[in-house]
C-alpha cells in the first residue's frame, strides 16, 4: 500500500524537528524528493524564524515574579495557621540557629559560617532562621527596622551571587525575601510617622537606609555588566528602588 | 512515573520548584507560538503572562489522561488567543497588508540567495500566515513557533491527527506559494 503523502511530510517534519537536515529528510524519500523539498524547506525557515525570537529577560524575569509572588500568595491562603517565618524555616535550621546564637551570644565566631553561606549552601537554611531569632530578640520596631536594613544588604548580595550562577529561581526567593524587608522597613516609617518622641530615630534609620540603598544600586548596576542575563538584574534594580523609595516616602529629602 | 507527568503532579501540590521547572521548559515556546498569533509584542507579553498564570490557577484541575500537559498549556494559550482577537474585532483586510506580503515576496523571488535558503523573519512569517486560512495559521503557530508534535497539536485543536496531518500539509503549501510565488520551486 503506497503510504499517504501527509505521512510522509510529517515523518519528515518529526525529522527535521529532531535535527535533521533537509537533505538527510529528502534522502529518505527519494521518489517524493521533488514534491517534499520546497515544503521541508518552508517549514525549516518558519522553525529557524520563530526560534531565533526570544522574549525580553526583563518581561521573563517580571512574569517569573509575578507567577512566584502568586504561588506564595496560594500557599499563604492554604496555611492560615503558619503566621511566623520561623514556622516554615526547617525544624532543624531553627534548632541549629538558636545553638548558633547562643555561640554568638557567649562570643564566639562560629556564626559566621552560616551567614556568609549563599542560598545554594547547605548551611543557608540556619542564615535565614538566625536572622529570625535576631528580629525576635531585637527590642522595638525601630531598631527591628535597622536590622532588616542590613538584612535587605545581604539578599541584595545573593541576588548578584544568583545572577552570576544564572539561578534564576533561587533569585526570585531572594528578591522577594528582599521586597519584605523592605515592606516591613516601610510599615515601621509609616506606623511611627506621627510619633514626636521617635522623630530623631526614624530619621536616622531613614538616613541610613537611604546610604545603603545608593551602595546596593551600584552593587546590582556594577553586577549587570558580568551576567549573562542583565535583564533580571535591571528588573530588580527596578523593584528594589520602587521598594525603598516607597519606604522613604515622597517627602524626604535625603540625609545628603 | 514519566518525568513530567511526575513534575506535573508536584506543581499540583503547589511545589513552587516544580512550577518553576514547567515555567522554564515551556514560557520560550508558548510566547513564540502567541507572538505568531497576535504578531504585537506587548500584547504577546500580556498573553503569555496570563497562560501561566491561568495555568497556576487551574492545574489542579488538570488530569494527564491523554493530554499531553503541553497540550493543556497551550489549550490556555490557543483560547486567550481567541479571546483576544475576539476582543480586538479584527478586521482581516486591515490586518493582512497585502503590500507588506508583496514586497517581501518580491524581495525574496528577485534574490538567489534568498530563494535557496527563503530566510524570512518572524514579522514576515506572521505577515504570511495572515493569509493563511485559521486552521492553517493555527497547526503553523503550533508545529514551527510552538515545536509541538503532530499528536500534541491535535489535542489542541481538538482534531484527529489525521485531519491535522492534512492541514498542515495545505498550510505548508500555501505558505510556500506566499513566500516564493514565482513557481519554481527551490531545491538547494
Amino acid at each position: 500500500m503506497v503510504e499517504p503523502f501527509e505521512n510522509i511530510l510529517n515523518e519528515s517534519l518529526e525529522r527535521l524537528r529532531q535535527g535533521e537536515s533537509v537533505e538527510q529528510c529528502l534522502a529518505r524519500y527519494p521518489q517524493q524528493a521533488a514534491e517534499l523539498a520546497p515544503l521541508l524547506r518552508v517549514a525549516a525557515d518558519s522553525q529557524k524564524a520563530s526560534s531565533a525570537v526570544k522574549p525580553r529577560p526583563e518581561f521573563k524575569a517580571r512574569a517569573r515574579y509575578e507567577l512566584q509572588s502568586q504561588l506564595h500568595a496560594k500557599e499563604r491562603k492554604t496555611e492560615p495557621k503558619k503566621t511566623s517565618f520561623i514556622h516554615w524555616m526547617p525544624r532543624w535550621a531553627v534548632a541549629v540557629a538558636s545553638v548558633i546564637l547562643i555561640f554568638l551570644v557567649a562570643g564566639t565566631g562560629t556564626v559566621a559560617a552560616s551567614t556568609s553561606s549563599m542560598p545554594d549552601d547547605t548551611l543557608y537554611p540556619v542564615k535565614l532562621a538566625a536572622e529570625q531569632v535576631r528580629l525576635g530578640l531585637t527590642r522595638g520596631d525601630i531598631k527591628k527596622a535597622r536590622v532588616n536594613v542590613r538584612l535587605a544588604d545581604r539578599r541584595v548580595k545573593e541576588i548578584i551571587y544568583l545572577a552570576r550562577s544564572g539561578d534564576s529561581r533561587r533569585l526570585n526567593k531572594a528578591l522577594l525575601r528582599l521586597e519584605g524587608h523592605l515592606e516591613d522597613i516601610e510599615r515601621v516609617i509609616e506606623a511611627n510617622a506621627d510619633r514626636p518622641k521617635v522623630q530623631e530615630a526614624l530619621i536616622a534609620l531613614k538616613a541610613l537606609l537611604e546610604e545603603r540603598a545608593a551602595e546596593n544600586e551600584e552593587s546590582i548596576e556594577g553586577a549587570t555588566n558580568n551576567t549573562d542575563d542583565p535583564g533580571i538584574l535591571r528588573y530588580v534594580l527596578e523593584r528594589y528602588r520602587q521598594r525603598y523609595q516607597s519606604a522613604l516616602g515622597s517627602g524626604w529629602r535625603g540625609s545628603r | 512515573m514519566h518525568r513530567e507527568e511526575d513534575l506535573v503532579r508536584r506543581a499540583q501540590r503547589r511545589e513552587p520548584e516544580a512550577f518553576g521547572q514547567l515555567y522554564e521548559e515551556h514560557f520560550d515556546r508558548i510566547y513564540r507560538y502567541v507572538l505568531l498569533r497576535v504578531r504585537e509584542q506587548a500584547d504577546a507579553e500580556d498573553i503569555t503572562q496570563q497562560v501561566f498564570l491561568k495555568a497556576l490557577e487551574n492545574i489542579g484541575s488538570y488530569r494527564w489522561r491523554g493530554m499531553p500537559f503541553a497540550s493543556w498549556l497551550f489549550r490556555i494559550a490557543h483560547n486567550l488567543v481567541v479571546d483576544y482577537w475576539k476582543k480586538k474585532s479584527r478586521e482581516k483586510v486591515a490586518a493582512v497588508a497585502p503590500e507588506e506580503i508583496d514586497l517581501m515576496v518580491e524581495e525574496s523571488s528577485n534574490d538567489p540567495a534568498a530563494l535557496a535558503e527563503l530566510n524570512f523573519d518572524m514579522k514576515q512569517l506572521a505577515a504570511a500566515c495572515e493569509l493563511l486560512t485559521d486552521g492553517q495559521r493555527e497547526i503553523v503557530s503550533l508545529r514551527f513557533a510552538g515545536g509541538l508534535s503532530v499528536a500534541e497539536a491535535a489535542k489542541v485543536m481538538g482534531k484527529s491527527e489525521g485531519a491535522v496531518k492534512v492541514l498542515q500539509h495545505a498550510a505548508l503549501v500555501k505558505l510556500r506559494r506566499i513566500l516564493c510565488p514565482t513557481g519554481e520551486e527551490v531545491n538547494g
